[in-house]
């Protein structure tokens, strides 16, 4: 990847945080349960799994293609992001 | 291609993207912003911008590009202090783009090197370190110019490093909330 893109991508999720930060932007109640559950469940590290996530008391409801919807979603919202840990299904859970 | 003329061409595009950038912005505030300004608060003074757009542009360059921005910068600050400053005989000095640049990386550069503190409060995001590092630089910034104003006037003094402060952090944040709604609409447009 070219170091302009980079630094474009990072400067677009630098103003995506500043933007939910100053409420400028909204998550749907799916993609708030999801991104809450993540919180809630991320280790030390900051990376949490799919599965667990699935299995949180916020998402229990969801049905899948919604759950995995809002999943990448909030991932093309930068507020969660692939954790290289493995090829899917393990995230690293960003700050707001 | 060498690898030499590969970073100078990487260079060079950095170059036109900062100074565009810059340059935009500089417009901006002399077509838009000033005469609005002289408008609304007809008693303010006309050398200072109330939303001064460039200096978002200056911390952004900061932020990316650390000491390589004044080098990338100082082209397009003295071509526009030039056009807009020493050609209308607003009478500020001739190092002050070089000085606001300087404020401006030393204002990121403090705020990146206690960002243990304001990490605790923030967490990951960048956005707040830059916010923080534009109100260091524009206190410098406007600690640097006003010496070139004050005669002598601890009045004018105090009263020229709040007014830059003013301009320069409600610029950087009207800058970057263009810049988020013109991501906005780019991606409205992606095929």
């Amino acid at each position: 990847m070219s170091t302009a893109l980079e630094r474009l991508i990072s400067l677009k999720i630098l103003l995506e945080d500043m933007e939910l930060d100053l409420g400028l932007t909204s998550l749907s109640s799916s993609e708030k349960s999801v991104y809450l559950a993540a919180q809630s469940l991320k280790s030390d590290e900051g990376i949490v799994e799919t599965k667990q996530i699935m299995a949180h008391l916020f998402t229990k409801n969801i049905s899948r293609p919604t759950f995995f919807r809002a999943l990448s979603k909030i991932e093309a919202k930068g507020l969660i992001r692939n954790s290289g840990l493995k090829v899917m299904g393990s995230f690293e859970v960003m700050d707001v | 291609m060498s690898s030499l003329s590969i970073i100078a061409s990487k260079e060079f595009g950095n170059f036109l993207i900062v100074s565009s950038a810059y340059i935009v912005c500089y417009t901006l505030v002399g077509g838009l912003v000033l005469p609005l300004q002289t408008v609304l608060f007809p008693e303010f003074t006309k050398s200072i911008s109330l939303l001064f757009l460039p200096h978002g542009v200056r911390i952004l360059s900061a932020h990316y590009f650390g000491w390589k921005s004044i080098p990338l910068l100082l082209p397009a600050s003295y071509f526009m202090w030039y056009l807009s400053v020493y050609a209308t005989g607003i009478p500020i000095h001739p190092t002050q783009p070089l000085i606001s640049l300087l404020a401006c990386i030393l204002g990121y550069k403090i705020a990146l090197s206690i960002y243990f503190i304001f990490e605790r409060f923030c967490g990951k995001q960048k956005w707040k370190i830059l916010i923080f590092g534009g109100v260091f630089g524009s206190f410098l910034n406007g600690f640097g110019n006003s010496f070139f104003y004050c005669e002598g006037c601890a009045l004018t003094f105090s009263h020229y490093i709040e007014t830059y402060m003013l301009g320069d952090i409600l610029g950087q944040l009207a800058l970057m909330l263009l810049l988020m709604y013109l991501l906005k609409w780019i991606r409205l447009f992606k095929v």
